[in-house]
């Protein structure tokens, strides 16, 4: 034994002169090694074959349609793969390619092949061992034999015979081995491609035996690594454990176990969700030999089913699912808020509770008729119907219906939204717009329309009927530039219009526009742009309003007006002229009047000695005369110059300025007696000087008109009249006739002689003109010697 | 000489009317005014007078009047242009005038005393008042005032 540990035998020396015909395959099927038999036999040379596919040297003879040789070790070959156990074959022809120096082409051979694999410590295949006999002439000699050598030797023949009986048998054999072979290819094959992970576990370590490619792809691993290997080195404890622990409950029982949810770690896809069932497979003597599972991956389903009841439960919209006897399998969280009962009093009862009962026959009657035939009024469709809560009370709802098949069994969705506030809001907003509409096609005063984005008429009310004379048939689709007139259509108006509103929202114009008829009428109308909530332009509004009449008002307002203020411009002349004339008159009336006293006089003190006394007496006449006239003149000129100031107002005291003008009387002639009565405080707006005129006049006129009297007597105040200040000036003089009251105020008139008391007759048209430009009243009591009130009125 | 002129203070009449000038004439006799009156009967007349211009473009433009009646209402040029060009030149800025006018209106009265008028006189219809009023004029701007001519010469 020492010796044999030092010696070392050249295995490759020893191998390739062994005296049968060896060939050592890698598992690629590749040549690792060959003997010199095998080259011999088989008339090839070791470099030539040495790292090439065993195929690749050693084909099928294209010359013999019926050759099997490459097929059968090949199916050989991947047995031993496969099963980690040795193959033998059955005699095999399998030509062989004849070297070109011999002639080329395929020489008849027949070998017996044993395919035996060669493992490492892992228990896993690193080459096989492929061995033939050459049996080629015993099959020749058996073929011929029967021929040449059947008159001699029987006992040989018989042999021979029955060698040729062994060898055919055998070739049976293998093709039932090889029809069993395909059965199991087919049952593989079916479990291989099986979407289910399939896997076989031997009963006692529970190591696995068998897996299939379903299980590869889940678990993340090639079965390579997995046959051989148990739960332990794949997952974590606890599932090891708890697979583990099934199998052995499993086995045990000797009964089948469905698992209808466990998760399982995979090396690729992270944590799995199976649904497992795990069968007992038992030997003759009722113990258990295997355990066979079978897993679908149901984490899609799972999650699929999660998401439907995440989205269901969180649905604001009622969602039932019902079954085709028309009991509800599913009520969401909304159809319980919706409904009003909560989902355990409803599951597994009939639809029809939750609506109101005269609709029962129907619903019922539809049910029963859209199984029979498919066909539905509300299926598969949007419907609006009324619904009932679970305390009667009946509400609007919209239903989206949806019938699926499982099998022979029909299902419905229902989706169902209260719509009680859209129904509410949608009435309200209907009925506000109709209560509009009907607004805008009564209106008759404006032509109230609408236009779409290219100009043509929308819409038309009756105000744009009577005012345009077109009725709504003739004129809706039609372009909006008819209405205007040729011109302005030719320049492009109507659409510069509508282009300036899009622009800013909205153009006002007014023109001539048309009639149905023809006639013109002067338009003013607003174009404004509709959008609608996106920002587009959606049409126009266009309201239309005949101002005809209102533009012929204006133009004779304006009329008016020009007249009225050339008229203005000729009083302003006239005043003018007037002005002129006054000046005039105080320059030029006055001199020749001077020249009458003046030279009147000068006779009376020159040559009064040559005129007799009715001579004198008619140049005094004369004289006076002329005096009278310049204090007519004088007065005149004072009227005219009170119509012309400008009046000024301001807060004056009547009382204290009729105070001052008596005492400048009084001063002129202190002997008279009068007795005058002043009211204390006698406030008025007026212009001062103006004023001050006018209580002169009054008061001298009183003062005149008492000059006969006993007791003179004058009064100034005021009183309250209908909500009116009125003041007065009252003597106990002359007085006058009513009769005449009229014509007191007008100039020159007097209702005196001049005899009885002096006077122009200006006095008191001075006055009224004064009162007048006030905006107040004046009028006068009188009565016959018994004295005359003068009142006035001077409105602020 | 121009002494003697100055002493015999004359009174330069603006009058277009020779009623008026006749009536003028007679109050001031009547009012024993027997001082020399030089009669223009217009505005250029006037000025030509005083500013020897003119028919009197001869005179002695250092014999000035000792005052000027003055009306209003005249041909030509009016009074108040008489007054505005004589206030407006050295020679006769300091002459006094008196404006003797028929006319009361606010206007006048306002504008000749704007323009430098020294007295405001509206003549009466009645011709006592007419007489009087020339009197009290002639009295006081012949006798108690001081002519400003005298003051110039000394200088």
């Amino acid at each position: 034994m020492k010796q044999s540990s030092r010696f070392k035998p050249d295995f490759r020396a020893l191998f390739e002169s062994a005296p049968a015909c060896y060939l050592v395959l890698r598992t690629d099927l590749t040549i690792a090694a060959v003997s010199d038999a095998y080259l011999k036999a088989t008339m090839t040379k070791r470099e030539k074959i040495l790292g090439r596919g065993l195929f690749d040297v050693f084909p099928d003879n294209p010359a013999d349609p019926a050759a099997t040789g490459v097929s059968n070790l090949s199916a050989s070959l991947q047995r031993v793969l496969k099963n980690k156990l040795p193959d033998t074959m059955a005699v095999q022809k399998y030509d062989i390619r004849r070297p070109e120096s011999a002639g080329g082409g395929f020489e008849e051979r027949y070998w017996s092949p044993v395919n035996s694999p060669v493992f490492n410590d892992r228990h896993e295949i690193t080459y096989i061992i492929h061995r033939v006999e050459d049996v080629t002439e015993f099959v020749r000699l058996k073929q011929a034999g029967v021929e040449q050598h059947r008159a001699t030797e029987a006992l040989k023949l018989r042999a021979e015979r029955m060698e040729t009986e062994l060898f055919l048998r055998a070739q049976e054999l293998q093709n039932t081995n090889k029809r069993l072979l395909d059965s199991e290819i087919f049952l593989d094959s079916i479990i291989e491609n099986l979407p289910n992970m399939v896997f076989v576990k031997e009963a006692n370590e529970l190591r696995f035996v068998l897996f299939n490619k379903a299980g590869e792809r889940l678990l993340g691993y090639p079965r390579t690594a997995l046959v051989g290997k148990n739960d332990y080195d794949f997952f974590p404890k606890e599932q090891a454990d708890h697979f583990v622990c099934n199998d052995r409950k499993v086995l045990q029982n000797g009964k089948l176990l469905d698992i209808p949810e466990e998760p399982i770690q995979t090396r690729t896809q992270g944590i799995r969700f199976l649904h497992t069932k795990k069968i007992p497979i038992m030997d003759s003597d009722g113990r258990g030999r295997y355990l066979l599972g079978i897993s679908e991956d149901i984490t899609e389903r799972k999650a699929a089913e999660e998401r439907f009841h995440a989205v269901a439960e969180t649905a604001n919209d009622a969602l039932i699912i019902a079954d085709q006897q028309g009991n509800i399998l599913y009520f969401n969280n909304a159809a319980e808020r919706c409904f009003g009962y909560r989902r355990d009093e409803l599951i597994g009862k009939p639809l029809s509770l939750l609506m109101p009962a005269r609709f029962h026959a129907a619903h019922l009657a539809g049910f029963k008729h859209f199984l029979a035939t498919g066909e539905s009024r509300v299926v598969g469709k949007t419907v609006e119907l009324t619904g009932q809560r679970k305390n009667a009370e009946e509400f609007p709802l919209e239903l989206s219906l949806a019938s699926w098949k499982v099998a022979e069994n029909s299902y419905f969705t229902g989706i169902a939204r209260d719509i009680t506030q859209q129904r509410a809001a949608l009435d309200a907003l209907r009925a506000s717009e109709e209560r509009f509409r009907i607004l805008v096609e009564g209106v008759q005063d404006y032509a109230i329309f609408m236009l779409h984005a290219d100009g043509r008429v929308a819409s038309w009310n009756l105000g744009a009927e009577r005012i345009k004379g077109y009725s709504a048939a003739e004129i809706v689709g039609r372009h909006f530039s008819q209405f205007y007139l040729p011109d302005d259509v030719a320049q492009g108006k109507p659409l510069r219009e509508l282009a300036c509103a899009a622009a800013n929202g909205r153009v006002e114009a007014e023109g001539w526009r048309l009639r149905k008829d023809g006639s013109r009428f002067w338009a003013n109308t607003v174009i404004a742009a509709l959008y609608d909530s996106q920002g587009k332009l959606r049409g126009f509004s266009k309201v239309t309003r005949d101002v005809t009449e209102q533009r012929a008002i204006e133009q004779r307002v304006h009329d008016l007006n020009r007249h009225l203020q050339s008229r203005n411009a000729e009083l302003v002349a006239v005043n003018h002229e007037l002005e002129a004339f006054s000046y005039s008159v105080s320059h030029d009336l006055r001199a020749p009047l001077r020249a009458i006293d003046g030279f009147s006089r000068e006779v009376l003190e020159s040559y009064a000695d040559r005129l007799d006394a009715k001579g004198q007496g008619y140049l005094q006449r004369v004289r006076a005369a002329s005096q009278r006239m310049g204090e007519l003149i004088d007065d005149l000129l004072k009227l005219a110059r009170i119509t012309r100031t400008e009046l000024q107002r301001s807060e004056v005291d009547l009382s204290t300025l009729a105070q001052e003008i008596f005492s400048e009387q009084r001063s002129r002639v202190p002997t008279r007696q009068i007795e005058m009565s002043i009211a204390p405080r006698l406030p008025a707006s007026a212009d001062p000087n103006l004023i001050r005129v006018a209580l002169e006049n009054l008061l001298s006129n009183a003062d005149k008109f008492t000059a006969r009297s006993e007791r003179a007597r004058i009064e100034v105040g005021s009183l309250q009249q209908d909500d009116e200040q009125v003041f007065f000036v009252r003597d106990n003089g002359a007085g006058f006739d009513m009769a005449y009251a009229d014509k007191l105020f007008c100039a020159f008139q007097r209702l005196h002689g001049a005899n009885e008391f002096e006077g122009t007759g200006i006095g008191l048209a001075t006055v009224q003109r004064i009162i007048h430009r006030h905006g107040g009243r004046i009028w006068a009591q009188a009565q016959v010697n018994s004295g005359a009130t003068f009142f006035f009125t001077l409105p602020t | 000489m121009e002494d003697s002129l100055n002493d015999k203070k004359t009174i330069l009449l603006v009058e277009d009317n020779p009623d008026d000038e006749e009536l003028t004439r007679l109050a001031l006799t009547r009012s024993n005014i027997a001082n020399e009156i030089i009669v223009a009967h217009d505005g250029a007349e006037a000025l030509d007078f005083l500013l020897a211009t003119g028919i009197h473009a001869a005179r002695n433009i250092r014999m000035m009047p000792s005052v000027m009646l003055l009306d209003l209402k005249l041909p030509k040029v009016g009074g108040i242009e008489v007054l505005q060009r004589i206030r407006a030149d050295e020679r006769t800025r300091l002459l006094p005038v008196v404006v003797l006018t028929s006319s009361k209106e606010e206007q006048d009265i306002v504008t000749s005393y704007r323009f430098g008028a020294n007295s405001y006189i509206r003549k009466p219809v009645n011709f006592e008042q007419f007489i009087d009023a020339v009197r009290q004029l002639g009295l006081y701007w012949l006798l108690i005032n001081e002519s400003p001519w005298q003051s110039i010469e000394f200088k």
